[in-house]
Order: structure tokens, then C-alpha cells, then sequence
């Protein structure tokens, strides 16, 4: 690797870590009930009040973990699969792990689940299975003749979230009364952050993102065509396939306890690349960072954007995205002419 | 160093209509052997059938008495360079870079490169003559540029066998020139052996030691190329008419153009 990467990757880094700092602080200190600096210093030699303390052990604390290490599932697994795909647009939801996720959470609040893991609602826990389901189901269908191409994956992907979504229509239809529950849903949230979900979903996200790390210079090589790679080790089909399970696992973890959350894993990986290039040895970590303070950051603003409500973080994370997203096309358009 | 087998090879795209019928090769260690014929004669598919992109339905290649399909990945990559026609990559990765993955597949997963493949990164440009564009962005190369990594790449990985797909096709004669004589002389100091797919006769006649001419999936003649190019073997598999000339003892191939 160039001297020039690395410098750039350090610049990044020196400019992330302070950034991170700020918006884990931000997430302690702002929010419905607020906590001053003093207070939080108090928490830290264990001298503050029991009721700031309450707010910061067993809201604040939790919910800022979760979101962190959800971000960075998420931007990690899109920085992976647009390099896997070649592929500027790809990320999981493509592939239909958020249209399984809200079919998932859907059929479980509208006919209720009976079932839960500890700590992990039946919605979360349908929210998952079905997401891998999904994304299985698309895996299967892409498959032709033993070999899967990366325009089937993605249409197949397109064709299975809109019949996800049609069913999650249906059931809207029939059970209105769920209806406010369901569309709060897909629309993505933290509010019900809890040290149960950071139990059950932190592990399962950093140990997939951790062992994406592994396949950073196999991405590298793949984006060099796949015969060209099996003539530089590596096997393309296999690293795709265990690239798309851990993604797959760490996406769907990340959905099943926040809903679904848009673009984090589009644009973050996007603007990693713009500043760091495609190395994905810096790519891959840059990425779980950056998603994880973009998402942290956008989950405050939710907090405390409007008064006494809520807004859906995915909104949040959308209303920042969209306009990154119509920039990139734009661009995308002018480079090809 | 070993030399290849093809034994027999059959392979079909959409059965029954057989892109390789039939093919039987013995190709020598340390010998520059050279693939031609028409368009859709099968010379791809044959050099993906030696290189075990493709398996065969029938017959095998053979490499030092292993069948090539059942080689992991890493032992092929290991043994078998493959330097594929001009391409481009719209990623800004260096020339270095893409040189050094030739180490790949010596490289452990959890390890990053060592001082020693680094070495062997500079060496390899050095030997294909362009140690000068090692920190370039490979999105500002030309299309001989390109080829000349891609063939520092190869001799990086330290293969004992180079597999070449129409490695000048577009190319300019000083680069045509310059990547087929940099792979001659390899073949020669280092005992590589080389299979070569070209479409330019006369480039088939100058540099390889053997040659297979291909029509319709089956080996129409095999040999030392003077006997393969003959006016009457090109002109029955090409259909079209050649005028063959000798000058200073060598051979060139004209074709008859009408106008």
C-alpha cells in the first residue's frame, strides 16, 4: 500500500475520532430531560443524583451503544457489498433484508408472536428470522446453474422486497388498528433501546463486522474481475457467499432492534471512499466508524429535533441521505458524458 | 517446472453444440506456445479449460500429473498466471498495488504484505521495464501501459505457468513488441512455459515454439508454426486467401485483400 493512503487514512481518522467523541457526548448530555456537563462528571466519580443517574446507566448509555455498533453494521456491510458487486448502489436493503425485516416485525405485531428470546421482543426476533429469510430466498433465485451474477442477485433482491412490501400492505389493510405501529416501525427507531438488546445484538454485530475485516484484501482483488482473482487466490463465489452471510447477519441484526434505517449503508461507505479511495483495508474499518457517528449524530437530532415526540431516525437519516444520493447520480452522470 | 497435458477436453456451452471438441495437446516446459483461429474457433475457452475456469465435461488438462479442476484456488493461482486482454478499472489504486496482489496467494489472510513481497513487487516492474509508473493511479494509464502491469502482476506471482489471452490485441506495435518479447525472454531464462491465445499470424510465427491452430472447437493442426501456417491450413480455416513471403529466412503472412 502507497504512503499516500496511508496519510489519507490518518487525516480521516484525525478528523473522525474528535468528531466521535462530540457526538457520543452530544447523545449523553441532550435529550428530553437534560444532563449537564457537571452532572456527567458527577456520574463518573459516582457522586451524581439517582435520578440523572437512572437517565444516563439505563437510557442514555444503552441506547448510544446500540446505535453506535448499529451504524456500523450498517456501514460496514454496504462498504462490502459494493465492493463485492462492483456496485455503487448496492447495499443490504437491496438485497432484501429490510423488506424482510418489516414483513418480519408486521405479521408479529399484527397477529402478535407468543414467542421471545429473553430481552429480544418477538417483533425483533420475527424481524430477524425473516430477514435472513429474505435474503436467502433472493440468494436461491439469483442462483442459475450453480452460478450467481451480480444483476440477478440485485433484481431478484428488487423482486422479492416488493412482494415484502405487498404483503406488509395487505396485513396494514386488514389490521388497521396495528397500522400506526407497523409504519412507526419500518420507519426506524432507538426509543425502545435497552442493556437487553445491547446483550443480545451488540455481540452478533461486532463479531460479523470484525470478520468482514478478514476479506478486505479479497475485495480488493475482486474489484480486478473474477477470473483475474482465482488467478490471484481467491475464490470469488465462495468469498461473495460468506461476505453476503455475515452482512446478512449483521444488517439484520441491526434492523431487528431499530427498524429500518435508510442509507446509512449507501452513503457512508460512499463518502469513505471519496476520502480515503478504495483500499478496503482502510475502507472496511473507516466505514463501521463513520457509520456509527452518522448514525449516532442522526439519532440525537431525533431526540430532540421537534419537542416532546420522537422523529424516526430513519427520516432523519433519509432527509440527510436523499439529497447525498441525487448528488452522487448527478455526478455519477457527468464523469460517464 | 511442468509441462501440460490436455487430454481429450470436451466442453459445451449449451449442449449438444460442443465449443471444444476433442482437444489433445502436449505443451513442453519451458515452451511458448501459441493458441490461434478464428473468431468463436474456441481459443478462450480452451485457455479457461487449461487455466480450470471452466471443467471440462469430458477429458482433463493435466499439470504435473494433477487434473487442473481439482487444484484449490490458491494452488492455481500459485502456478498459473493469467494476463487477460486490455480491461480498465475505475478504482484509484496504484500500479503497485495492483502488482503486489500478485503475492496474494502466498499471503496468510490475517497478514499483510512483508518486506519481501514488496521486494519482489519492485522486481517484477523492473523486469517488465516500467519501475517509473509504480506510484501512478491506474485510471491514468494507457492501454500498453496497463498490459505491462498486468504482466508485472504475473511475473509477481512467480507462476511457472503464464496464461496469455490476446495480451496485445490493441496495442501499439512498440508495446505488442515489448510484452511479447519481455514473455520470450522470460520463458527462456526462467523456464516458464507459456500458452498464448493471438489472433496475429505473423506475431504467432515470430515468438512461439508450438502452435495449435483451432477451427470450430477442434485442433485443425498442431506443431512447429511454419508447418501449422501453411497457405493451404490458413486459407481452409479461414476461408480467406494469404500470400505467404519469406524474407531473411523468415516467414510472413499477407492477407489477400479484394478491393
Amino acid at each position: 500500500m502507497t504512503g499516500l493512503q496511508h496519510q489519507k487514512a490518518k487525516r480521516v481518522w484525525a478528523v473522525m475520532t474528535p468528531l466521535g467523541v462530540a457526538a457520543v457526548l452530544s447523545a449523553f448530555l441532550f435529550g428530553s430531560s437534560g444532563v449537564s456537563v457537571s452532572e456527567l462528571i458527577a456520574l463518573f466519580s459516582g457522586t451524581a443524583q439517582p435520578g440523572t443517574s437512572i437517565i444516563f446507566f439505563s437510557i442514555r448509555l444503552p441506547r448510544a451503544i446500540l446505535v453506535l455498533v448499529s451504524g456500523g453494521a450498517l456501514g460496514i456491510s454496504g462498504a462490502c457489498l459494493q465492493g463485492m458487486f462492483k456496485n455503487p448502489m448496492a447495499d443490504s436493503y437491496v438485497i432484501g433484508v429490510s423488506g424482510g425485516a418489516a414483513l418480519g416485525a408486521t405479521v408479529a405485531l399484527a397477529f402478535g408472536t407468543g414467542v421471545s428470546v429473553p430481552g429480544f421482543g418477538g417483533v425483533s426476533l420475527f424481524a430477524f428470522v425473516f430477514a435472513l429469510a429474505a435474503v436467502t430466498l433472493v440468494y436461491r433465485l439469483a442462483k442459475i446453474r450453480g452460478k450467481i451474477s451480480v444483476f440477478s442477485l440485485l433484481l431478484a433482491g428488487v423482486a422479492v422486497s416488493t412482494l415484502c412490501s405487498a404483503l406488509v400492505y395487505c396485513i396494514m389493510i386488514l389490521f388497521r388498528d396495528k397500522m400506526e405501529h407497523i409504519v412507526m416501525w419500518t420507519m426506524g427507531s432507538f426509543s425502545s433501546a435497552s442493556w437487553d438488546k445491547v446483550i443480545v445484538a451488540v455481540p452478533a454485530m461486532l463479531v460479523s463486522s470484525a470478520l468482514c475485516l478478514f476479506y478486505s484484501r479479497d475485495l480488493n482483488i475482486l474489484l480486478q474481475g473474477d477470473e483475474a482473482a482465482r488467478h490471484l487466490g481467491v475464490d470469488a463465489g465462495r468469498v461473495r457467499r460468506n461476505l453476503l452471510i455475515l452482512t446478512t447477519f449483521a444488517t439484520a441484526s441491526a434492523v431487528s432492534v431499530s427498524g429500518i434505517i435508510g442509507f446509512v449503508g449507501l452513503i457512508v461507505p460512499h463518502i469513505m471512499r471519496l476520502l480515503l479511495g478504495p483500499d478496503h483495508r482502510h475502507l472496511l474499518p473507516a466505514s463501521f466508524a463513520g457509520g456509527g457517528v452518522f448514525l449516532l449524530i442522526a439519532d440525537t437530532l431525533a431526540r430532540v429535533a421537534a419537542e416532546n415526540q420522537e422523529i424516526p431516525v430513519g427520516v432523519v437519516t433519509a432527509l440527510i441521505g436523499v439529497p447525498f444520493f441525487l448528488f452522487l447520480l448527478r455526478r455519477g452522470r457527468s464523469v460517464k458524458r | 517446472m511442468s509441462g501440460l497435458f490436455i487430454r481429450n477436453v470436451c466442453y459445451s456451452y449449451e449442449p449438444p453444440v460442443w465449443a471444444l471438441k476433442d482437444v489433445c495437446l502436449d505443451i513442453d516446459a519451458g515452451c511458448f506456445f501459441g493458441i490461434i483461429g478464428p473468431n468463436g474457433s474456441g481459443k478462450s475457452t480452451l485457455l479457461r479449460c487449461i487455466s480450470g475456469n471452466l471443467k471440462p465435461q469430458r477429458g482433463g488438462v493435466f499439470l504435473g500429473g494433477q487434473d487442473v479442476s481439482a487444484l484449490s484456488v490458491r494452488e492455481v493461482a500459485r502456478r498459473m498466471a493469467l494476463v487477460q486482454q486490455h480491461s480498465s478499472l475505475e478504482y484509484d489504486f496504484t500500479v503497485g498495488d495492483i502488482v503486489l496482489t500478485g503475492r496474494n496467494p502466498y499471503i496468510k489472510r490475517w497478514r499483510g504484505e512483508s518486506a519481501q513481497d514488496y521486494a519482489m513487487m519492485n522486481d517484477a516492474l523492473k523486469t517488465a521495464g516500467i519501475p517509473h509508473l509504480k506510484d501512478r493511479p491506474i485510471t491514468a494509464l494507457s492501454g500498453g501501459e496497463w498490459q505491462m502491469m498486468i504482466l508485472a502482476r504475473a511475473l509477481c506471482q512467480q507462476a511457472d505457468i503464464m496464461l496469455l489471452d490476446e495480451p496485445v490485441t490493441g496495442l501499439d506495435i512498440r508495446h505488442q513488441v515489448s510484452i511479447m518479447g519481455t514473455v520470450k525472454r522470460l520463458a527462456k531464462q526462467r523456464g516458464i512455459s507459456v500458452v498464448c491465445v493471438l489472433h496475429d499470424l505473423n506475431l504467432a510465427l515470430s515468438y512461439c515454439d508450438g502452435l495449435a491452430l483451432l477451427s470450430k472447437g477442434e485442433v485443425f493442426a498442431s506443431g512447429k508454426p511454419e508447418e501449422v501456417l501453411t497457405k493451404h491450413n490458413i486459407e481452409s480455416v479461414y476461408g480467406t486467401g494469404v500470400t505467404v513471403l519469406r524474407h531473411d529466412g523468415k516467414m510472413y503472412i499477407l492477407p489477400e485483400m479484394d478491393m
